[in-house]
């Protein structure tokens, strides 16, 4: 809907720990599909890859 | 004119609430610099502006796909920006508001950049926040401000201070997950209102705010007694944005007089050191500090 905002509700759906980037970068499957963005042929590829790196890094 | 190159692969940017009045140069320079900018703002003009200002723009606005969790609306968008500046940087996400103020997107697209090796640079913008204090002419130095999303408030069950300005976010979507069209949920503006009971009287007025997104229009504000808050939301049929501001029920008594009495100007009764006075001019009108 048109200028609700676009936050997460203040964390109250926030699984995640705070960040820690060296623990989601041993992560096996952070690096699969970083591989897999790495080597995507078609921008939408790259797309779908990215959104699954996302919810790696929630 | 040529342009140096961005130092970063990804700029994230906040445009201000008052269409393209409350960009900043700096903003607009880094647009400038990009080869794509990504947009979520609805503000009259805006998106016709920064196509004058990048080559390739696109509107991320339909990705606010309705009966769709927010958390995947997000994602969506955050993609796309990072996907982008994978193959083409340097690419900017330019939204409305302060990129770094309730802007989930922006959190996303950080982490995501980090684990792929991009370079982001966040630049501010004028966030409603700082909107709300102009359209109500408040001064947090006054009696401070505590700023809180109305789901966090509930779900949490935030103790508020009621000698402290309160600013909840997000009111009128409180513990709404999914992007619904419609009239705001009376029962979840219900729970809203009871924990807010908890703390202030019914009779007590809270504010409702919509902050101006065009120069020809006038922000709104909407005073409701806490006790018709929830009915009073639902009722705004279609409308799920605003801003609520609730007042202090008292101001804050001073606990520690000493202290508080170094802070006085000086020549103040109980304050100005032995023999000394205001220095005046012989003839000149008794104008400024003077003894209570």
């Amino acid at each position: 809907m048109i200028g609700v905002g676009h936050h997460d509700f203040f964390n109250i759906f926030r699984e995640w720990r705070d960040f820690d980037f060296d623990e989601v970068v041993r992560d096996p499957a952070v690096i699969r599909v970083v591989q897999e963005i790495r080597v995507a042929e078609t921008l939408a590829q790259k797309i779908n890859a990215v959104n699954r790196l996302m919810e790696k890094v929630e | 004119m040529n342009r140096p190159e961005l130092p970063w692969d990804i700029a994230v940017v906040g445009l201000g609430i008052n269409a393209v009045h409350q960009t900043s140069r700096e903003v607009e320079e880094t647009i400038r610099r990009c080869r794509q900018t990504f947009v979520i703002d609805v503000s009259l003009g805006v998106v016709d502006y920064l196509k004058t200002l990048c080559p390739s723009v696109t509107d991320l606005m339909p990705k606010y796909s309705t009966e769709t969790h927010r958390r995947l609306i997000y994602r969506r968008m955050a993609s796309e920006v990072v996907a982008a500046a994978t193959q083409n940087a340097p690419v900017c996400f330019a939204t409305y508001g302060h990129p770094k103020t309730y802007c989930h997107p922006t959190t996303l697209i950080q982490r995501t950049a980090r684990v792929l090796g991009l370079k982001v640079e966040v630049l501010a913008g004028i966030s409603s926040l700082d909107t709300l204090l102009i359209d109500l002419d408040i001064d947090p130095g006054v009696d401070g401000l505590q700023v809180y999303d109305a789901t966090d408030v509930v779900v949490r069950r935030r103790p508020l201070q009621t000698d402290v300005s309160c600013v909840i976010m997000q009111a009128p979507i409180v513990l709404e997950a999914y992007n619904r069209r419609g009239a705001p949920a009376i029962d979840n503006l219900r729970l809203l209102q009871n924990y807010l009971a908890e703390f202030y009287p019914l009779t007590h007025d809270v504010v409702l705010v919509i902050s101006k997104t065009h120069p020809l229009l006038e922000s709104i504000r909407q005073s409701i007694p806490l006790g018709k808050l929830a009915s009073s939301l639902a009722t705004r049929q279609g409308s799920l944005i605003g801003t609520l501001f609730i007042p202090p029920l008292k101001h804050r008594e001073v606990m520690d007089q000493k202290l508080a009495d170094r802070m006085k100007l000086p020549g103040r009764k109980g304050v100005a050191r032995p023999g000394t006075t205001i220095p005046r001019r012989s003839g000149r009108p008794p104008i400024g500090p003077r003894d209570e």
